[in-house]
């Protein structure tokens, strides 16, 4: 696959990158997004698809950005961490989920916004998931701090507020 | 099925500190607009900026005999080489990697031993994966991987060793002819006994004589399991004319300048180092900077570039908790007592010491004053050997980790011979002699008693070893528990030297506060905040009202205090209480001026001045801040710990597991971990490192091992995929407590959680493993095949008694 240009919306916004100015044909998606656009939310790590740190929507399906290249990305739609606020459910849940035996959803923070994407990609397709899902949705992660049950419970409270919110609107 | 309400109570209330809140950077985070080393060090950010690479040896033990650099040079975007022979690295002489958290300099201070067993670029290899030989810069990280590929080396093989009972053999090969010409052992040159580590309390030989039963272990831990951490270690030097800038994610900025300075020569006040958040730690940075800042500085100075270096996934198993095997002999009675400990631990360090030789030291520091004490005799010998293995480091939970796996199945054995219940055993012999009431440690005691109570010891725990029922034909399950002190308190931290903070108030009673520390991930900055918020109670301040500064910049930020030892949170703590007396003071001084009283004659309250006499007589603090000059009051404090013992206090974890007896898997079902950590600082943090730790801590005793290819000596496992941390899917369910039970020195007397976080799983799950199958696991990591071993024996030795 050979690209000269390459189109993209990144949260939001339309960009055209061109190859050998913008980059090159062997770069990631994760290289682009950090490097051209400053999009540092999009954390590198293992760079062999084990750790889930550089999660990033692709048209509203989760991807792992350091396992893609630039080119396969042609025409797509981009979300980054930068592209959600503090507004955000998902955020919002894994922000406040502190209580007693809850722990916390992060401690150094490195892997969160991997795990913030991912549960947006789980309550895109499945906004009512049950324990087990939740489990097997986010198990691509790696987080060594293993906040993986303030994370669980973070990512319950998310789905339970967005399925308020849904059968509010029914209801109205 | 529900878990039982296990909400922190607080012994003393407060409305901050110790309290249930989101950490205060919790949306930042999320957000992932925190930043890291490598966010704040992208290549806009610093034009002109190259990359380092660093040969990684390909063989366990070689010495290059010729190299032939001439094919890197000439590769265009290659900006400089930089050789095992340079003539300036080699004057730089020896350095070490020996423990230096809080000794800050490899050369002027000397709170530790010191192993100088470490040189910049070394031409000889001692493990497969060595830094040495060449480094280059180059202007991406493809051109300077493909330089070092061009390199032409003639090596001369050299033959390897790994283990420490072949290190010990006296035609061994050597591992550091400069260290200990004739032996592979480490030589402790100021110590009483050559090459020997001794400690000895009480007569052991006559606690042997008096004793009913003679218990022996012999168990080991480490060598197998590392870091995992997300973000790699590296850093960027700039070498200018006359001054070094460094952006490190290094956990201490000012030790890192010390070790820069160390060999560079360049004064302190022009080498400036920034670090900030760390994607976690796990006690990586706890050995002193690798020697990558010392290459990375020297190529900058050559290139006249900034150069960055930063570890890749393989790279970064570049340490693993140290592997310490212990022999240990118990003198014991019949009424449960264990009268000494006769114990030979010995330390395979691997190819340079990280802090292996302290593991086997930490026997005497951390463990017979601060959990045995009861136990009057004691003999120990201790001994580190080299060997050409990836080098021991410190990882999280040093030595405390190793020693509670060694020590706790001691107990197990005298509850068998002696028919006493095992909680009852540690009761007896376990503790120190603070917070005693009796015989009993009041600590031990009720963690003891929550954790029994919250995991249904009295009714899961089987009677017999293996005398459960039998689930769905091939299944069974037991129940076990681990005990250990929690990580350290004032005293332990004492050599620290003071630490300083600042509060920073602003005529709109907003507030700045220096409590300069690398976010690991421990939550220091949280605690800082909290502990500033409820001392500032006279001006009705909130932890919202306060801006912690989350970069440590030796030029411009206070000195930083390593985030070690998960203490912290509350040295912060207490610093910030003491500042907060002085700005109370400060702000009496300038409005008794104003009012033209004297200080003594007025106090503070809601954020009024009001004189005592007098209450109407008052002025809001906001006001005559902005009404007299606008300029902030600034405080700046500095405090060193309270140099008196209190102990420490107990942490019990308690576990279930599932042993699957056709293929020997382990799943830990449940567990309960209870930690008396004296004054909690953050109740969400300290739960979050109860239950979060518990992911290295499984992961080490079942999932973690690192595999070698014995014939060449070469780790194969080490990345992130093949190394099998664990996941959501591995995590068990998990019930933290919280107690305050012990109280230590200074206004809150408080003791760590994060880095003890997990002292006792492993003895917990081997314990849990022992009573559900009656198998006793002796080799930390617990696996499959380890388990249908034992079962093997055990029928084995069923069908000899004709069982």
């Amino acid at each position: 696959m050979k690209k000269d240009k390459v189109r993209l919306t990144v949260n939001g916004r339309s960009y055209e990158f061109l190859s050998g100015r913008d980059f090159e044909p062997g770069d990631t998606l994760s290289k682009l997004l950090r490097e051209r656009l400053g999009l540092t939310g999009v954390r590198v790590s293992c760079e062999q698809g084990a750790c889930g740190a550089c999660t990033i929507l692709m048209d509203g399906k989760s991807v792992l950005s350091c396992m893609t290249l630039v080119i396969e990305a042609d025409g797509s739609e981009i979300l980054t961490i930068e592209g959600l606020n503090g507004k955000d459910p998902v955020v919002d849940a894994f922000v406040n989920t502190y209580g007693p035996g809850e722990g916390t959803a992060m401690q150094c923070g490195f892997c969160t916004p991997g795990f913030v994407l991912e549960t947006h990609a789980l309550l895109n397709e499945n906004p009512n998931p049950s324990d087990e899902e939740i489990t097997e949705a986010l198990s691509g992660h790696i987080c060594r701090c293993g906040c993986y049950h303030g994370i669980h419970t973070a990512v319950k409270k998310a789905a339970d507020h967005i399925c308020s919110c849904e059968g509010g609107e029914q209801n109205e | 099925m529900s878990k039982p309400d296990t909400t922190f109570i607080q012994r003393e209330g407060k409305n901050y500190l110790g309290t249930y809140r989101p950490k205060i950077d919790a949306k930042d985070k999320a957000l992932g607009k925190v930043q890291y080393l490598d966010d704040i060090t992208l290549k806009g950010k610093l034009p002109g900026m190259l990359y380092c690479k660093i040969l990684n040896s390909p063989y366990a033990h070689a010495k290059i005999v010729k190299m032939d650099t001439s094919k890197a040079e000439a590769l265009p975007g290659v900006h400089a080489v930089i050789r095992c022979d340079d003539p300036e690295l080699r004057a730089l002489g020896r350095t070490t990697h020996a423990w230096t958290d809080i000794a800050i300099t490899p050369k002027e201070s000397d709170t530790i031993d010191r192993f100088w067993d470490r040189v910049f670029l070394p031409s000889r290899a001692l493990w497969a994966g060595d830094q040495m030989g060449v480094a280059v810069a180059a202007e991406t990280p493809e051109i300077a991987e493909e330089a070092i590929k061009l390199v032409d080396i003639k090596w001369e093989m050299l033959p390897p060793v790994y283990e420490m009972d072949d290190a010990k053999k006296p035609d061994a090969p050597i591992v550091h002819t400069e260290m200990n010409p004739n032996s592979n052992q480490l030589k402790h040159g100021d110590d009483s006994v050559v090459d020997d580590l001794v400690f000895e309390r009480g007569d052991i030989d006559k606690a042997m004589e008096d004793a009913d039963y003679i218990i022996e272990v012999e168990k080991t831990f480490g060598g197998t399991s590392t870091h995992g951490t997300l973000e790699y270690r590296g850093c960027v030097i700039q070498w200018g004319e006359d001054k070094i800038d460094v952006w490190t994610n290094h956990y201490m900025a000012d030790q890192t300048r010390m070790f820069i300075h160390d060999y560079t020569g360049v004064p302190l006040n022009r080498v400036r180092v920034r670090n900030g958040n760390s994607g976690a730690h796990m006690g990586k940075w706890n050995t002193g900077e690798d020697t990558f800042y010392i290459i990375t500085a020297y190529l900058s100075k050559r290139a006249g570039r900034p150069v960055k270096y930063m570890m890749n996934n393989h790279e970064e198993f570049h340490e693993t908790r140290s592997e310490n095997r212990y022999k240990i002999k118990a003198a014991c009675t019949k009424d449960g007592r264990v009268l000494g400990f006769d114990a030979i631990a010995e330390g395979n360090t691997g190819a340079y010491v990280g802090g292996c030789d302290h593991n086997v030291e930490f026997i005497v520091q951390e463990t017979f004053d601060r959990i045995y004490y009861p136990i009057k005799n004691v003999r120990l010998h201790a001994y580190t050997w080299f060997t050409n293995k990836i080098p021991g480091g410190v990882v999280r939970g040093i030595g405390n980790v190793q020693l509670s796996w060694a020590f706790n199945p001691i107990f197990q054995r005298l509850s068998d011979l002696t028919g006493i219940d095992l909680l009852e055993i540690i009761r007896i012999n376990c503790g120190n002699n603070f917070n005693q009431i009796g015989g009993l440690n009041t600590s031990l005691d009720r963690v003891l008693t929550e954790g029994a109570r919250l995991i249904d010891w009295d009714k899961k725990r089987n009677k017999t070893p293996g005398g459960g029922e039998l689930i769905d034909g091939y299944k069974k399950r037991g129940v076990g528990v681990g005990v250990w002190n929690q990580w350290h308190a004032e005293l332990n931290e004492l050599t620290r030297g003071y630490y300083e903070v600042s509060i920073r108030l602003n005529p709109d009673m907003s507030i700045i506060i220096q409590a300069p520390t690398s976010e690991t991930g421990a939550g220091g900055n949280s605690a800082a905040v909290f502990a500033c918020a409820e001392n500032l109670a006279f001006l009705n301040t909130k932890p919202e009202d306060i801006l912690w500064t989350p970069l440590c910049d030796t030029e411009l930020t206070l000195r930083d205090n390593a985030p070690t030892d998960s203490v912290i949170s509350f040295l912060y703590a207490e610093a910030m209480a003491e500042a907060a007396v002085k700005l109370k003071a400060e702000i009496l001084r300038r409005v008794a001026e104003y009012m033209e009283k004297e200080p003594e004659e007025l106090d503070i309250e809601n954020a009024y001045v009001f004189e005592k006499a007098d209450p109407e007589n008052r002025i809001e603090v906001g006001w005559f801040m902005l009404h007299t000059d606008c300029v902030p009051i600034h405080i700046h404090h500095a405090r060193h710990n309270v140099n008196e013992n209190a102990g420490l206090p107990y942490g019990a974890w308690f576990v279930e597991v599932e042993v699957d007896t056709e293929i020997g898997t382990v799943e830990v079902l449940d567990m309960a971990v209870v930690n008396d950590v004296g004054c909690v600082m953050h109740a969400s943090g300290a739960e979050s490192q109860q239950l979060g730790g518990q992911a290295l801590g499984i992961g080490e005793i079942l999932t973690e091992e690192m595999q070698y290819d014995w014939e060449t000596g070469t780790p194969l496992n080490n990345n992130y995929i093949d190394y099998k941390m664990l996941t959501m899917a591995d995590f068990p369910s998990v019930t933290p407590l919280l107690i305050e039970e012990w109280q230590g020195l200074g206004r809150y007397g408080a003791a760590g959680i994060a880095e003890g976080s997990f002292c006792g799983t492993g003895a917990a799950i081997a314990n849990a493993v022992y009573n559900a199958i009656g198998v006793e696991i002796d080799k930390q990591p617990i696996t499959p095949k380890k388990i249908l071993a034992g079962l093997a024996k055990i029928r084995e030795n069923d069908r000899k008694e004709g069982k």
